[in-house]
């Protein structure tokens, strides 16, 4: 605030100067006519617009209303430029000399936010900049003031053809292409007006009406520039011009104050792109939960058809074939007494196995250690049956949520399961370590790595897992060294 | 020998008790539940008490507890405890204090006659009976600097039916050697790992288990 409240000092500070540094270029002039005229019109212009300007950027730091004002207010010195008996000054002031209408157009048809919305807007805006620096140029090259009427004007140094037609061609597309941008942005002003409520006219008419007023006198300047008329008329013309110009500024200013409409839409226009991008993340969030919602279903159907398959390929062949085994030996229990009991030891070591796989299964499903012990436990007991040597680095030593230690469970079991089928790995050790409300998993290898965590259903279902609780999960494995699966699951979900 | 059997399945409970009997020993309470199993061991006064992990009301470590009870009021009482899993946690917790009179088997195992009963002679004649699983997983467990490295294959071997709970004698009958030659190699064991050497078999179970359990260091 103390940095902009500054920028705003010296900026007013600088208007100052400028207006005293102009006057003796405008009063000096050899070649302007009304020298006392253009003097008023550029002080008053140029002073209200920046005063008003900076009021109003101060009033409304957010709005761009005020800087544009004030950007018109600074405009308004290129007429002292233009004043200039200096040749190259007065060829610069001259091929700037539309600045300030640019600036006003773009003011007007942003007001009140002072942001273009639509394209329409942005076209007329940028077509009207365009004109007043492109064409004012290519103009320039070819015209020559001191011939057409401004008899003290110096020599144009930047003058390029001798073509007077030329010049004059250019001028008078410029001078149709003004009017048309001119036209556009009256309509734009005038639809907002048609469109708006009660409460936002109010904000809009001072704008709107003097706005037209100061329209209509740039044509009427115009018309009068281009039409041979008496210098009585031309000054009356003109010294309208000064009355309309001081006074635009401060129905700018009366408008934005007014304009609740207006705070309430630059407040919008910068909510509205945060917004915009909060509401991108939610839907890819609510994308996302979808999706992973529908793997989690998924996955759940999965795991009974892997529990059926695992049951059916195991168990229950094991089961039948012991039953055939024990009835063969039955039928030779009499006849073949040693061919029964070898028999019988073939059932009793198909019967082991199969208890052993329905062990394995019931475990894998959930492992009773895990409510009963806690994670240290079940860690270690997962670290003790792998082929591959595990070393538990740690584990909390207070229980977790049930939900927390479950999925810290799962994600070790996978992560071990693919270091003992892929990884080749010498070694593994894990880490789980509670801090600052989340749970970190970390289980790592020194095998040959180049594990692709899309790859797997293994890994993308413990993704959902740890997903579900807030958590996430990082797969991280350049080839040749070695895997790294690492999870952080929040406590309080 | 007298025992009192604690499972929550009829269907296995009667297996066992049955087993039992055909070994020549007496069955003399049957229990559900980790409360009825305190009742029937203060009044009968078993040698043994078998035991299973998972009894009512919460079917998780009831039996495990009513274990530790009986150990800690009648510690001339013996407990084997059945489990559906191995697990080395709960074989540290019921090694507490000492591998004396306990044991600790996979359930499996009981359809073994002959493991089932020289388990429970070992455990109700003071001495330990661990399974071979929760031994491998201590064995298997990663260790730093692992001093395990230094034993020959024979050595590991007698080391894990150490563990067990076996005696030397019964070592020599499983590798089929020499009495003499286990000894030599227990003793090479207990030097290669820093063990202080016991006679004792109890005293030797447990130097030996809580090396192996000691934390990777």
């Amino acid at each position: 605030m103390i940095a902009q409240r500054r920028t705003l000092i010296a900026l007013a500070a600088l208007a100052i100067a400028c207006g005293i540094g102009a006057l003796p270029l405008i009063l000096g002039s050899d070649h302007q006519t009304t020298r006392g005229l253009v003097a008023a019109l550029v002080l008053t212009s140029a002073w209200g617009f920046v005063g008003t300007g900076l009021y109003a950027w101060y009033r409304r730091p957010q709005n761009r209303t005020g800087p544009l004002m004030t950007a018109v207010g600074f405009s308004w010195f290129v007429f002292a430029i233009a004043s200039a008996d200096n040749a190259y000054v007065f060829a610069l002031g001259s091929l700037v000399s539309a600045l300030p209408f640019a600036i006003l157009i773009h003011l007007l048809v942003g007001f009140p936010s002072g942001r273009l919305q639509g394209r329409a807007q942005r076209f007329v805006v940028i077509s009207t900049y365009l004109l007043v620096t492109v064409g004012q140029i290519g103009w320039f090259l070819f015209a020559e003031p001191s011939a057409e009427g401004c008899d003290n004007c110096p020599a144009n140094p930047i003058r390029i053809g001798n073509d007077a037609g030329l010049g004059e061609a250019i001028n008078t597309v410029q001078v149709l292409v003004a009017s048309g941008l001119i036209a556009g942005a009256v309509a734009i002003v005038f639809r907002r007006w048609r469109r708006s409520t009660p409460d936002q006219r109010r904000a809009l008419s001072p704008v709107v009406f003097t706005g037209s007023l100061a329209f209509a006198l740039l044509f009427v300047q115009l018309a009068v520039n281009g039409a041979q008329v008496s210098e009585r008329v031309e000054q009356v013309a003109f010294i309208a011009s000064i009355v309309v110009f001081a006074c635009l500024p401060f129905a700018f200013l009366v408008g934005l104050l007014r304009s609740r409409i207006g705070r309430d839409e630059e407040l919008r226009s910068a909510l509205s792109a945060e917004n915009e991008q909060l509401n991108e993340k939610l839907r890819a969030k609510v994308e996302e939960l979808r999706a992973s919602r529908a793997r989690i279903v998924e996955a759940g159907y999965e795991e009974r058809r892997r529990v059926e398959r695992d049951l059916h390929d195991g168990a229950q062949q094991r089961l039948m074939a012991l039953a055939m085994t024990l009835r063969l030996a039955r039928g030779k229990l009499d006849s073949e007494p040693a061919v029964s009991g070898a028999l019988l030891d073939e059932a009793i070591e198909e019967l082991t196995t199969a208890t052993g796989e329905l062990r394995e299964l019931a475990r894998g499903i959930h492992p009773a250690v895990l409510t009963d012990r806690g994670l240290a436990a079940a860690l270690g007991g997962l670290a003790g049956r792998s082929p591959v040597p595990v070393e538990v680095l740690g584990t909390p030593a207070e229980r977790l949520p049930a939900a927390v230690e479950s999925a810290a469970y799962f994600v070790v079991a996978e992560a071990l399961t693919n270091v003992a089928r892929y990884a080749h790995a010498e070694g593994a050790t894990v880490s789980v370590a509670r801090s600052d409300g989340v749970v970190e998993v970390d289980v790592r290898d020194d095998g040959v790595g180049g594990a692709n965590p899309e790859a797997g259903t293994g890994l993308r279902g413990l993704h959902d897992r740890v997903a579900a609780l807030g958590g996430e999960l990082a797969v991280s494995s350049p080839a040749g060294e070695g895997t790294a699966v690492r999870a952080r699951i929040p406590l309080a979900g | 020998m007298r025992v009192v059997v604690a499972d929550d399945s009829t269907l296995l409970r009667e297996g066992v008790v049955r087993l039992l009997e055909e070994s020549g020993m007496e069955v003399v309470g049957q229990a559900g539940d980790g409360e009825e199993l305190l009742r029937k061991v203060r009044a009968h006064k078993p040698d043994v008490a078998v035991v299973d992990v998972r009894m009512p009301p919460t079917h998780t470590d009831e039996g495990l507890r009513a274990a530790r009870k009986i150990r800690a009021e009648l510690p001339e009482i013996g407990v084997l405890v059945l489990s559906q899993y191995i697990e080395v946690a709960y074989a540290r917790e019921l090694l507490a204090e000492s591998a004396e009179g306990l044991g600790y088997l996979l359930k499996d195992r009981v359809a073994d006659i002959a493991t089932l009963a020289d388990a429970v002679r070992r455990v109700g004649g003071g001495g330990s009976a661990l399974d071979p699983e929760v031994v491998s997983q201590m064995l298997g467990r990663s260790r730093r600097d692992d001093p395990l490295d230094e034993l020959t294959p024979r050595e590991r071997e007698v080391l894990a039916l150490m563990a067990e709970g076996r005696t030397n004698a019964a070592i020599a009958a499983e590798l089929v050697v020499t009495d003499r030659a286990v000894e030599k190699h227990v003793t090479n064991i207990f030097s290669k790992l820093d063990l202080p050497a016991s006679s004792e078999d109890h005293r030797r179970v447990l130097a030996v288990l809580r090396f192996l359990d000691q934390p990777g260091s």
